[in-house]
């Protein structure tokens, strides 16, 4: 099998892998409970806590809590801060699902929508303008899951809290937290989601940095857990095996954005001798984890048809949106004319991904295009 | 609410001659199955000349009604009270009729329908009788034309049904007596109602659906499978095969000119259709073609499938318009199921310009020395086959299990 669609979701790391094994069978307790296996595990958590804050040198201005996933995490965000009437939102159209159905739910026909240019970056002049002296919150994607492309957050926040004081920015991290550097250390980030299962950690556990000193209204209530914010009983063996995933994704990092960004490169320009393949968001800078391709004139959905049946797997569109027929608004809000929406494909690689995966998706993608380009030829 | 007693008025079956027996028969086993599919309690069946009565002490609940009026042979079917030979008795029944009701009809008329001669009143008589008191008793005018509420009296043998309604079922002649025929399905709106029309005239169908994969996607499979169970309902139970066709489709694509695409894929499909057929032991095949609604149905292009074809081609819509055809969905159950978008026949495939009037030359000599034969005999060993019984249940089985198992074609009979 070939597995190219990681940005849809990770298998585990080997470590965490190991460590979930273990912990899954013995640190059954709740952390919760008030006996010695609760409170040994609850420490064992904090310490999770508190390198999580390390990774990011957060220790000092934020807090982290734990919850079942980013789109718990920007769920959380968007709905629990409590905002004045006036206060505006901004998130752009290109954002995942769990950013933009929340942020439309809270603000209606207010909401703003962040611009892209024409290489499907943020448009920086024009969410500045934006945002000038308004109050609110901004959401912003830190790499945008369906493009690949990187929004250049530290800078950026900056820039914002400086003509907008008071405007809440939260990043969704899902895709970029612990493969890419990042210091939320005086930085105008006021919070900031991240996801278990896209980082070769387990599913149903994710996490929220937030600053100290907002306030949030929490979503579920119950036993006070995460202080107050977010109840249910903590996934102690996830979470230590995420612990061991991220420990192992910071410890890599820069190794493996190398071999990674190798490997995608070299994707890209056997891609280039093909007339009618286009990488339409190579211009920007992107993450080199996930490549967004255009095949002219042919359907993604026969393309992902034909590289299933060798067993080669990769994605046409975000999972949550697979379902829809038609047209894409993220691509939409990425400037990808209407009309060539279903010939996107996306491509995502894992550290894991070799050299030899990708000749063998080469040769089948590139056979099956020929053969489908030749079949409708005519048009 | 529960009936005691179904009456159930046959329908063409009585035009029958000599061979009414049968007809009978065959109605009567389609009958019990059904209800005894869908009711775990006993029942007594007996007939009574054109009448045949379903009886329970527990009663028959509404989805056996619906069920029954879904069995082709029936022309309607009253559920009823039984009550003896006493006009007394009636009154009881049609006392607790009025009783348990929370709005009373405005008019109202008797009818009596006697087929014991011997009873000592008339058919006349008795709706004169209960008629007169049910207005002296409830206040409520008689009205013999339109009545909103009509009271039937059966005087049946030793016993009277009294109901107060008759609903309309589909009529025509008992699934099982005019043989066996394999129908084309597609995800559309024609394909199921001309399959429906097949039923009403009493054909035992075997469903087949051409499954473009992959260039088309698994979705549709839900969609056919769905639209199988609700045909099923006018069946005795489905089966369909679903018949992996995007290599055939390939094969006839880069072969053909590109024009005749469309017109080659459904050629092709009549052939497989009729391989199928030869296993299953059915005589015709049937489409839900309708003149000229689609470049692939004018004349000259229904010519080339027929000419592709062993059996005759069944056509029934083939004189219906859209609208009509998309009421008739409605009125079956498969509208909503048809109207759900799906990648259908794959607009890859689809020529510009497809031909409209196809060359009967070309259609006959295409193919030839290209292996077509072996390709739809591989093609239907890999089919998956989906049954469903009277209960909608589903089950699946391989073909290769199904054709290795060496079952009696089914011919069905026809006389």
């Amino acid at each position: 099998m070939i597995y190219l669609d990681f940005a849809a979701s990770t298998p585990m790391v080997a470590e965490a892998q190991a460590v979930l094994t273990v912990t899954s069978k013995v640190d059954f307790a709740n952390p919760s409970s008030a006996h010695k296996l609760g409170k040994n595990l609850m420490k064992r958590l904090d310490e999770v806590r508190a390198d999580f804050l390390q990774s990011v040198n957060a220790d000092k201005e934020y807090q982290f809590y734990f919850t079942s996933s980013a789109t718990e995490s920007n769920n959380l965000v968007i709905q629990g801060l409590t905002l004045p009437a006036e206060a505006d939102y901004f998130c752009s159209q290109a954002d995942h699902p769990s950013v933009t159905a929340p942020m439309g739910f809270v603000a209606r026909e207010t909401l703003n929508k962040i611009e892209h240019n024409s290489s499907g970056q943020v448009d920086r002049e024009t969410l500045l303008n934006q945002v000038c002296g308004k109050s609110g919150i901004v959401v912003l994607s830190h790499i945008n899951n369906i493009s690949g492309i990187r929004t250049p957050i530290k800078e950026l926040s900056a820039q914002i809290k400086e003509i907008a004081p008071k405007m809440h920015i939260h990043i969704d991290g899902a895709q970029a937290f612990s493969k890419f550097p990042l210091s939320l250390l005086e930085s105008g980030i006021d919070s900031y989601a991240v996801s278990g299962h896209k980082m070769g950690g387990p599913k149903g556990v994710g996490g929220l940095f937030l600053r100290k000193g907002i306030a949030l209204r929490p979503m579920i209530l119950g036993g006070g857990h995460e202080q107050g914010l977010r109840a249910s009983t903590l996934n102690a063996p996830a979470l230590l095996a995420w612990n061991e995933a991220m420990e192992a994704g910071f410890r890599n990092q820069e190794r493996h954005f190398q071999s990674v960004s190798e490997l995608k490169n070299k994707l890209v320009s056997e891609l280039q001798d093909m007339d009618e393949v286009e990488a339409p968001f190579s211009r920007s800078e992107s993450s080199p984890y996930i490549l967004g391709l255009l095949v002219k004139g042919v359907s993604s959905d026969i393309v992902l048809r034909h590289l299933e049946m060798s067993d080669i797997y990769i994605s046409s569109s975000s999972a949550c949106s697979s379902r829809k027929k038609g047209d894409s608004p993220v691509l939409a809000a990425l400037n990808v004319p209407k009309q060539r929406h279903k010939e996107y494909l996306r491509i995502s690689f894992g550290s894991t991904s070799s050299e030899e995966e990708l000749e063998k998706f080469l040769s089948v993608f590139k056979q099956t295009v020929a053969e489908l380009r030749q079949l409708g030829g005519r048009k | 609410m529960s009936y005691a007693s179904v009456v159930v008025n046959l329908d063409e079956i009585w035009l029958k001659g000599l061979n009414r027996k049968f007809y009978i028969k065959v109605l009567r086993k389609n009958i019990r199955k059904t209800v005894a599919a869908l009711s775990s309690a006993d029942f007594q069946y007996h007939a009574e000349g054109p009448k045949h009565i379903l009886e329970s002490e527990q009663g028959f609940s509404n989805e056996v009604i619906e069920a029954l009026i879904k069995i082709p042979g029936i022309n309607s079917v009253s559920p009823s009270e039984k009550v003896g030979l006493d006009l007394e008795e009636v009154r009881q029944s049609i006392s607790r009729y009025f009783n348990g009701q929370e709005e009373m009809p405005k008019t109202f008329r008797i009818t009596t329908k006697r087929s014991n001669k011997k009873f000592p009143l008339t058919s006349m008589e008795v709706d004169r009788q209960i008629g007169g008191w049910v207005k002296a008793e409830f206040g409520i005018p008689p009205r013999m034309v339109n009545p909103d509420l009509t009271i039937t009296l059966r005087i049946i043998e030793d016993s009277i049904y009294v109901s107060t309604q008759t609903i309309k079922a589909v009529g025509g002649l008992p699934v099982g007596t005019s043989g066996h025929v394999v129908c084309m399905l597609s995800g559309g709106f024609d394909s199921p109602v001309a399959s429906y029309l097949l039923s009403k005239r009493g054909t035992d169908q075997t469903f087949v659906f051409f499954h473009a994969y992959p260039y088309v996607g698994e979705e549709v499979l839900d969609k056919i499978s769905e639209l199988t169970r609700v045909l099923s309902q006018y069946q005795r139970f489905a089966k369909l095969f679903i018949v992996p066709f995007g290599e055939i489709q390939k094969k006839i694509a880069d072969h053909c000119k590109p024009d005749y695409r469309t017109v080659l894929f459904r050629k092709y499909m009549v052939k497989t259709a009729n391989q199928l057929a030869e296993k299953v032991g059915a005589q015709a095949i049937v489409t839900g073609d309708a003149l000229s609604q689609v470049s692939s149905q004018t004349l000259e292009n229904m010519a080339a499938m027929d000419q592709a074809s062993d059996r005759p081609i069944l056509r029934p819509l083939i004189g219906y318009n859209k609208v009509e055809i998309i009421d008739l969905s409605r009125q079956i159950g498969t509208h909503d199921i048809s109207v759900q978008p799906h990648d259908d026949a794959c607009s890859l495939f689809a020529p510009k310009h497809p031909v409209i009037r196809a060359d009967q030359r070309y259609c006959a000599k295409f193919g030839e020395n290209l292996g077509f034969d072996e390709s739809i005999e591989k093609a239907l060993w890999q089919s998956q086959l989906v049954y469903f019984n009277k209960t909608g249940e589903r089950n699946e089985e391989s073909a290769e299990a199904y054709f290795a198992k060496g079952k009696r074609p089914n011919k069905g009979v026809s006389l």
